[in-house]
C-alpha cells in the first residue's frame, strides 16, 4: 500500500432556510476497488452527485487514478440537500488524487452543480450562502458563471466565476487541458422585470376615497380589505399598489433578493429593488402560501412577499385553514416552519391586501342594493374571513359602483404624484422612528407608541370608549392609531381628533354595513 | 482472440508478473462448483497468502479493467478464498488478502499496462 494518506477537503455550504452552515467536504482515496461513497446526511438529489462529479471528471478528460473514493460531509449530523455541492465534492477528490495542490484548495468555498460534460449549472441560493460564508470568514468563493452578479452583490468577498470543471482545476493549480465550452445562462422568467412593469393608478377611474385609503396603506404599510361588487376595480387597485410603495432599503432589497434566489424566482440574478407582489390564487394549499415541501422546508408566497404585498383576491374563496395560517407571520412578521429534518426560518414580513365580494352573489352595496342573496348567506359568506384576521385589517375600504359623473371632468392622479405623497409621509415616520428597529407606523408595537408619542389624553378617551363599547378590540385600538399617524404623516401635522375619527371609520367602515 | 483466450492471457501474463515480483503460483483456476472461480492463489516471500482476480480488457470503452470487478464479485471472491483456507488447512502463512490486476492490452499498446490493487476492501 502507498504509504501517502490521499486526503483533502474543501468548503461548501449547507443552506437552512436563509441561514447557511459551513460545511467541509473530505475526500479519501484508498486501495479499494473502484467506486464512491458519499457519507455525511445526504438527501437523493445529493446521492446523485457521485454519478455527476465522476461523469464530469470523463466529460473534463480527467482521469482519476483507480481506487475507491469516500466523501464526507461534515458536520455528519447536519441534514443536507440540493445538487450545489457537486464542485467541492469535485475538488476535493481531485485533490486527493494529486490532481490540484491541496494548500490552494483548502479554505476555498465552491458552490455549484455540474453537468455531465463538465460544464457549471447556476443553483439557488447564491446570494444567502455567501452572506453566511461571509460570517464564517470565508474570503475566497468559486460560483457558476450564471450565478456570478447575484455573488457580487456582496463587498469584501473574492468572487471567481467558473464555467467548465476543467477551468476550475486550472484556476487552482492543476495542469489540465482546458476544453471549448459555452457557459450556461439562466433559463428562468425575469421576476425583476415583472414587478416593475405594474399599472399606474390614473387607469383606475373613479374610486376616489378607496384610492385615498391605498394612499395611506402605503404610507403607512397597512394592511387592507376591498370589499365590492365585481367589475368595480379592487384587483385592479391592488396590483397597482406596489407603483405607490418606495424603494427597498439595501438591507431590505438583500433580505428579499436572499429569499427569491432560494425559491428560484430570481433570474438574472439582479438585486430586487422594489416591493415584491405576490397574489397566489385561492386554490393555493398551505404549504405553497406559508412555506414547505419535502425535506427542509421552502418559502412560501408569504416569504416572498417579504417587505413587499400580499394580494389575496376574492379572499373569502380561501380556505379557512390557509387564511388562519396567514395570522402568525402578520404579527411576527416571520414564519418558523418544523419539519422531522430541520427547522427552517424565513422572514415574512408582508402588507397584507385582501380583495372580496360583499356576498356570493357580489351585488350587496350600501348604495344601489341589487343583491339576491338571503341575509343568512351573506353572513355565511363574509364569516369566512374570520373576525381575528379581520382584526388585523388597518384599513377596510367599499369599492362600490361607480357613476359616470364620477368619472368625468376630474384630474386623476398619477402613481408618481401619489408616490411623492408616501415618500414625504415616510420621510416624517421615519424621523420619529429614528434610532428604532421600526421602519413604517404600522410596525410600532402599541405600548412604546402610548409612552413616547404623547396622545392626547382626550384622542385616548375617545379611542378607549369606543373600545368600552365593543365596537374594536384593544389591539385594534394600537392599530387605528397607527392608522392616525399615517393620515396625519401624509399631511405633516400632528395627530389630532380627526386623524383618530377617520381611522376609526376605516377601520370599521365595512363589516358594521354588513 | 476470442474474450475467454484474451482472459487466459491475461492470467498468463499476471502469472508472469507475479513471478517477477518474488511470488510463488500456489493455485491457478481453482474451482469449487457453484461458488466460482479463484485465477491464482499466490505466497509472497513475506509469508503472505494472496487471492487474485485477474481482469483484461482490450479497451477502456467500457471503463478500466480494474472497475470490471464488481461488489458481488469481490463477495463470490471471498467465499472461495474462505472455502480455499478450509479444504488446504496444511497451508502455512502470516496473512491473507485480496489483490486484483488489471491489464489492459491491444495491438496498439507495445507493452500490456497493469495494475495491481493490494488487499482491496469494500
Amino acid at each position: 500500500m502507498s504509504g501517502r494518506i490521499r486526503f483533502a477537503s474543501t468548503k461548501s455550504i449547507s443552506l437552512v432556510g436563509i441561514d447557511g452552515h459551513l460545511v467541509n467536504v473530505e475526500a479519501h482515496v484508498n486501495n479499494g476497488l473502484p467506486g464512491v461513497t458519499l457519507v455525511g446526511l445526504p438527501d437523493t438529489s445529493l446521492v446523485e452527485s457521485k454519478s455527476r462529479v465522476l461523469s464530469a471528471f470523463q466529460g473534463s478528460r480527467i482521469r482519476i487514478p483507480e481506487g475507491h473514493i469516500t466523501i464526507n460531509l461534515a458536520p455528519a449530523s447536519l441534514y443536507k440537500h440540493g445538487s450545489s455541492f457537486d464542485v467541492a465534492i469535485a475538488m476535493a477528490v481531485l485533490s486527493a488524487v494529486n490532481i490540484v495542490p491541496y494548500e490552494n484548495i483548502k479554505t476555498v468555498l465552491f458552490i455549484g452543480e455540474l453537468g455531465l460534460d463538465g460544464r457549471v449549472h447556476p443553483v439557488r441560493g447564491i446570494l444567502p450562502s455567501l452572506l453566511s460564508a461571509k460570517k464564517f470568514g470565508i474570503q475566497k468563493v468559486v460560483v457558476p458563471y450564471a450565478d456570478q452578479n447575484e455573488a457580487k452583490l456582496i463587498t469584501n468577498l473574492e468572487v471567481i466565476p467558473a464555467g467548465h470543471l476543467s477551468e476550475i482545476a486550472n484556476i487552482f493549480g492543476a495542469r489540465i487541458d482546458e476544453m471549448g465550452f459555452e457557459p450556461i445562462k439562466r433559463t428562468t422568467n425575469n421576476y425583476v422585470d415583472r414587478i416593475k412593469h405594474v399599472g399606474d393608478f390614473s387607469e383606475v377611474l373613479g374610486q376616489n376615497s378607496a384610492k385615498e385609503c391605498m394612499k395611506i396603506a402605503a404610507a403607512g404599510g397597512h394592511n387592507i380589505l376591498l370589499v365590492g361588487p365585481p367589475g368595480t376595480g379592487k384587483t385592479m387597485l391592488a396590483s397597482r399598489l406596489p407603483s405607490i410603495l418606495p424603494d427597498l432599503s439595501p438591507q431590505e432589497a438583500l433580505e428579499v433578493t436572499s429569499i427569491h434566489s432560494i425559491s428560484g424566482t430570481l433570474s438574472d440574478s439582479e438585486l430586487i429593488t422594489r416591493p415584491p407582489f405576490e397574489s397566489p390564487h385561492h386554490t393555493a394549499t398551505a404549504p405553497s402560501i406559508i412555506g414547505g415541501g419535502s425535506g427542509l422546508p421552502k418559502p412560501g408566497a408569504v416569504s416572498r412577499a417579504h417587505n413587499g404585498v400580499l394580494f389575496l383576491d376574492e379572499a373569502p374563496e380561501f380556505s379557512p385553514r390557509i387564511l388562519q395560517t396567514l395570522r402568525q407571520p402578520l404579527e411576527s412578521g416571520e414564519v418558523v416552519i418544523d419539519r422531522i429534518k430541520g427547522k427552517a426560518r424565513y422572514p415574512a414580513r408582508f402588507q397584507l391586501v385582501m380583495a372580496a365580494n360583499p356576498c356570493p352573489c357580489g351585488m350587496f352595496s350600501s348604495k344601489h342594493n341589487k343583491c339576491r342573496c338571503s341575509s343568512i348567506e351573506r353572513r355565511r359568506y363574509f364569516a369566512r374571513l374570520s373576525g381575528p384576521l379581520l382584526d388585523r385589517v388597518d384599513i377596510s375600504t367599499e369599492v362600490p359602483n361607480v357613476r359616470t359623473h364620477e368619472i368625468s371632468g376630474l384630474d386623476i392622479e398619477t402613481s408618481a404624484q401619489i408616490l411623492e405623497q408616501v415618500i414625504s409621509a415616510r420621510k416624517v415616520a421615519s424621523k420619529r422612528l429614528e434610532g428604532t428597529p421600526w421602519k413604517s407606523n404600522s410596525q410600532i408595537p402599541g405600548t412604546w407608541m402610548r409612552q413616547n408619542l404623547k396622545i392626547s389624553t382626550d384622542i385616548l378617551d375617545y379611542i378607549l370608549s369606543a373600545v368600552d363599547k365593543g365596537i374594536i378590540s384593544l389591539r385594534s385600538a394600537d392599530r387605528s392609531m397607527r392608522v392616525a399617524l399615517t393620515i396625519a404623516d401624509l399631511e405633516d401635522k400632528q395627530m389630532g381628533f380627526d386623524d383618530i375619527a377617520k381611522a376609526l371609520q376605516m377601520k370599521t367602515g365595512v363589516n358594521s354595513e354588513l | 482472440m476470442s474474450t475467454r483466450q484474451l482472459g487466459q492471457w491475461g492470467e498468463e501474463y499476471a502469472c508472469e508478473y507475479l513471478k517477477a515480483q518474488n511470488m510463488q503460483i500456489i493455485e491457478r483456476n481453482w474451482r469449487f462448483s457453484r461458488y466460482g472461480e479463484i485465477d491464482v492463489v499466490a505466497c509472497g516471500a513475506d509469508g503472505s497468502l494472496v487471492f487474485l482476480e485477474v481482469k483484461t480488457r482490450r479497451s477502456e470503452c467500457a471503463g478500466r479493467p480494474i472497475e470490471g470487478v464488481s461488489h458481488a464479485k469481490y463477495v463470490q471472491m471471498l467465499k472461495c478464498a474462505n472455502l480455499w483456507l478450509q479444504m488446504h488447512e496444511s497451508v502455512r502463512y502470516k496473512h491473507v488478502r485480496l489483490d486484483v490486476i488489471g491489464i489492459l492490452a491491444n495491438d496498439e499498446i507495445a507493452t500490456p499496462e497493469l495494475k495491481h490493487l493490494k488487499g482491496v476492501r469494500v
